[in-house]
């Protein structure tokens, strides 16, 4: 798809650069460390990173070049916890290679909040790797975003395990970055795990992105879905991948994903491959994509409320991402970032095109 | 967790096509490939220059060209032992009274000179590489109806088939291509002149009976403008110890406002490599519906293509596939929309069972000049064991802004809910299973005509117990 592109386009750090800025921004208990030699080899067998869906380029890359990165180690039933980490990019700091660990042992609960932001003048660079891994009966939602200006590339790998009766559930905002390329890959391991992933994107000018969303459901009476709703202007163009990958022994799980992006210029170009795999048969899997303008009838009602016609596309975009941006249980987040959105929009007004 | 019992879906009934023919042929090549057999098969069809030099281009395009890197394992297919021109001991005739017996024999037993009786304008019946009966009815032929057997075609209407054969489907396309391009025979030349309606179909059947052998008939089918055509075509073999392969072409060409449905009932041994291309150029206003049962073969990797290259071209696939032991079935539908308002509908089923491996693989591209381009893309999968294998691999490009695209796919089994749904409609729980899997297979057999509905409905023989998954 748009991959070679990526790569292509993509400059490369070739030496490692210090990141002095600290990451962990607040948290409510005091298992979430930055990462040190000694806790690099209390948790290595967490840490190991064995394959990238990236490449070779970004197995180097999540492996030998890192300069920051967080551990979250939550104790067994601890509830109420939450985390917030940035990885802000600037002048002083403008390359992130980040190797992150979380680790939810028993019957625990964590909000991770990670937002990603940049001075808006700076060439950054950001890859991150985070590994997951949710113990029996704990319940994890990570809420990630990325807002970094046209000027940083940015990539983001993540590998997450589940076991038995925990749930993860990951709202993922990619709002900025001119390229970029972000990937889950998630095994329900557990009987009655459960994981939800929630993506919004938008991309706009001459934006290239690519999305891997992978759940395996190896558990019995496991249940997953992946949805995403995206929006291209100018001539954006992305690839999206998923796949629902049911495996034999999966009895009563249900997996499924949807993809709906809105085309707002005819130059935009947009690639999806959802997969269904499946090798069990007492399972209910299921998935859907579209693709498509803004509906006219929609766009009848708001113009003839008064409303311009780019002032109503950017409405019905908005909207058209709220059941996802409900999942945030920050009101000020939600509105902010609404705002955002509405503000990325706008940029491609037909008056502010070049 | 309360074990469910299993729906029991029977194999499809294979006794009336493995019965094998003793081999009584006038002429076969060594087995595998090279340009002296090339040069024997043209020199027995007595062919014009220009087909023999297509055909060993075609032969240095395969020689030259790699494997898939994609899709089932193929690497078991050993393309030197296969004997790829088998001339039977006849020659082609337009009455059966003059078909050898034991050739006649095998093609009443498959029901083609009673459905060529009953209910055909036209049938083409190939026995291994060549065509052995060919007729069409006088109605049709009075009104400037086209249908030849290929290498006939080739010598009678030269000028034309020279402008389209191998144009849609070039030697370049995949190796197996190639392959047909070296060493094609038999097969259909059909035309259909400016609005003539072809109210009954024409039906060609390949019976592949030579062990270890290959068939690479070529069907060209030009519909011109507002004609319009229902093709039927079936296939079959007996089951061998050994590999047969097919690797035949079908190329369409939809003129304006012209209309074609091509039908296919594949039902070939177990022992086949099926890897077929198809695919069919639709102009102005143009329809391509195709309507396929895939049942037979070891291997398939069947995906016809629907090119869509005038304003409001249309293209509609409603297919089935039942994989069942030992049989990997990688099929699909490829959709190019290169104009404004094309449209496109695709529909397709499968079952798979006791081991077997049903794929559907699509491809749906939408070109910046397909303005107004609509599609809807619906793919559903029955499993019935844990032994089987469904998955869906679409891949769907979208180049410009103005079109409505939507995919769907669901896998699994069928729900309590809609049993329950029948029974309190006073059906008993065995019978409301039947009609919900017979209900599954019904956009499929509800496309074909009578004759063979019932043909596809005993294809698939049901016996129900239990709950299904």
């Amino acid at each position: 798809m748009y991959w070679k592109e990526i790569e292509q386009k993509t400059i490369f750090p070739n030496q490692m650069l210090k990141y002095n800025k600290n990451i962990i921004l607040n948290t409510s208990f005091d298992s979430v460390k930055s990462r040190n030699e000694e806790l690099d080899t209390k948790y290595s067998d967490y840490l190991k990173i064995d394959n990238h869906i990236f490449g070779e380029k970004f197995l180097k890359l999540s492996k030998d070049l890192i300069n920051t990165g967080f551990i979250i180690d939550v104790p067994v039933d601890s509830t109420k916890n939450k985390v917030e980490i940035a990885f802000d990019i600037d002048n002083e700091n403008p390359v992130i290679l980040d190797h992150n660990l979380i680790l939810c042992k028993e019957n625990s609960h964590t909000d991770i909040y990670i937002n990603y932001k940049d001075d808006g003048e700076v060439n950054g660079f950001h890859n991150g790797f985070t590994k997951i891994y949710i113990e029996k009966g704990s319940k994890v939602n990570i809420y990630r975003i990325q807002d970094y200006s046209k000027n940083t590339t940015n990539f983001d790998t993540n590998i997450a395990f589940v076991e038995e009766n925990a749930e993860l559930t990951i709202i993922d905002i990619q709002l900025g970055s001119s390229l970029k390329g972000v990937s889950y890959d998630v095994e329900l391991e557990g009987d009655n795990s459960i994981c939800e992933i929630k993506t919004i994107y938008i991309g706009t000018e001459n934006d290239i992105m690519d999305f891997n969303y992978n759940i395996k459901f190896l558990g019995k009476k496991t249940r997953g879905h992946i949805e995403s709703k995206g929006a291209l202007s100018h001539k954006a163009k992305k690839s999206f991948k998923s796949s629902i990958n049911f495996i034999k022994g999966c009895q009563k799980a249900s997996g499924g994903e949807s993809e709906y992006v809105t085309l707002l210029d005819k130059e935009v170009k947009a690639h999806s491959i959802p997969i269904l795999l499946c090798t069990e048969d007492d399972v209910v899997g299921e998935h859907a994509a579209s693709a498509g303008q803004i509906d006219e009838n929609k766009m009848f009602y708001l113009m003839s409320r008064g409303l311009d016609k780019d002032t109503a596309k950017i409405l019905v975009v908005e909207s058209s991402f709220e059941p996802i941006l409900e999942y945030l249980p920050d009101k000020l987040m939600r509105e902010e970032i609404g705002k955002r959105v509405r503000k990325i929009l706008e940029g491609g007004k037909s008056e502010n095109r070049l | 967790m309360n074990d469910t019992k299993k729906t029991y879906v029977e194999d499809i009934d294979r006794s009336l096509y493995d019965v094998a023919d003793e081999a009584r042929y006038r002429y076969t090549t060594d087995r595998g490939i090279d340009e002296e057999i090339i040069r024997k098969i043209s020199k027995e069809k007595d062919e014009p220059k220009w087909m023999l030099d297509l055909r060993l281009e075609s032969l240095r395009i395969y020689n030259k060209k790699a494997m898939p890197l994609w899709g089932p394992d193929l690497s078991e297919l050993d393309i030197n032992s296969i004997i790829h021109y088998v001339r039977p001991d006849t020659d082609m005739s337009n009455s059966w009274d003059d078909v050898p017996g034991y050739i006649k024999d095998t093609f009443e037993r498959l029901g083609i000179p009673q459905a060529e009786r009953e209910s055909l304008a036209g049938v083409g019946a190939q026995y291994d590489s060549e065509v052995v009966y060919h007729n069409l009815k006088e109605d049709m032929i009075k009104q400037g109806v086209v249908y030849l057997d290929m290498e006939s075609g080739v010598k009678q209407y030269e000028d034309m088939v020279k402008k389209y054969f191998m144009t849609l489907i070039t030697p370049h396309t995949h190796k197996f291509a190639a392959l047909h391009g070296a060493v094609w025979s038999g097969g259909s030349f059909v035309y259909v002149p400016k609005n003539v309606k072809v109210d009954v179909p024409l039906q060609s059947y390949f019976r592949l009976n030579a062990k270890n052998a290959g068939q690479f008939e070529h069907t060209l089918i030009i519909v011109d403008e507002g004609a319009e055509l229902h093709f039927i075509e079936g296939c079959s073999a007996p089951k061998y110890n050994v590999q047969n392969l097919h690797a035949g072409s079908v190329e369409l060409f939809i003129k304006k406002n012209g209309k074609l449905r091509y039908s296919t009932i594949e039902n070939w041994s177990r022992n086949m490599f099926n890897l077929n291309t198809k695919r069919a150029l639709v102009e102005e206003n143009g329809t391509i519906e195709w309507v396929s049962g895939s049942f037979g073969s070891k291997i398939s990797m069947l995906y016809p293509m629907s090119i869509l290259n005038g304003k409001r071209a249309k293209a509609e696939f409603t297919g089935i596939t039942f994989a069942s032991t030992g049989q990997i079935l990688d099929t699909g539908a490829k959709v190019l929309m290169a104009a404004p308002e094309t449209s496109c509908i695709i529909n397709s089923k499968s079952i798979s069972k006791s081991g077997g491996s049903a794929i559907y693989r699509g491809f749906l591209k939408v070109t910046e000049k397909a303005k107004g381009a609509k599609a809807a893309v619906n793919c559903e999968s029955l499993m019935l064991d844990n032994d089987s294998v469904s998955d869906t691999l679409p891949t769907i490009i979208l180049e410009n802004d103005d079109i409505d695209i939507g995919h769907e796919a669901k896998i699994g089994r069928i729900s309590d809910e809609s049993i329950f749904y029948l029974m309190s409609r006073g059906i008993n729980e065995e019978e409301a299973k039947s009609m919900i899997v017979r209900g599954f297979v019904e956009p499929v057999t509800k496309e074909l005509p009578l004759e063979y509905a019932v043909e596809l409905n005993n294809l698939i023989d049901i016996e129900l117990e239990g709950t299904i998954g």
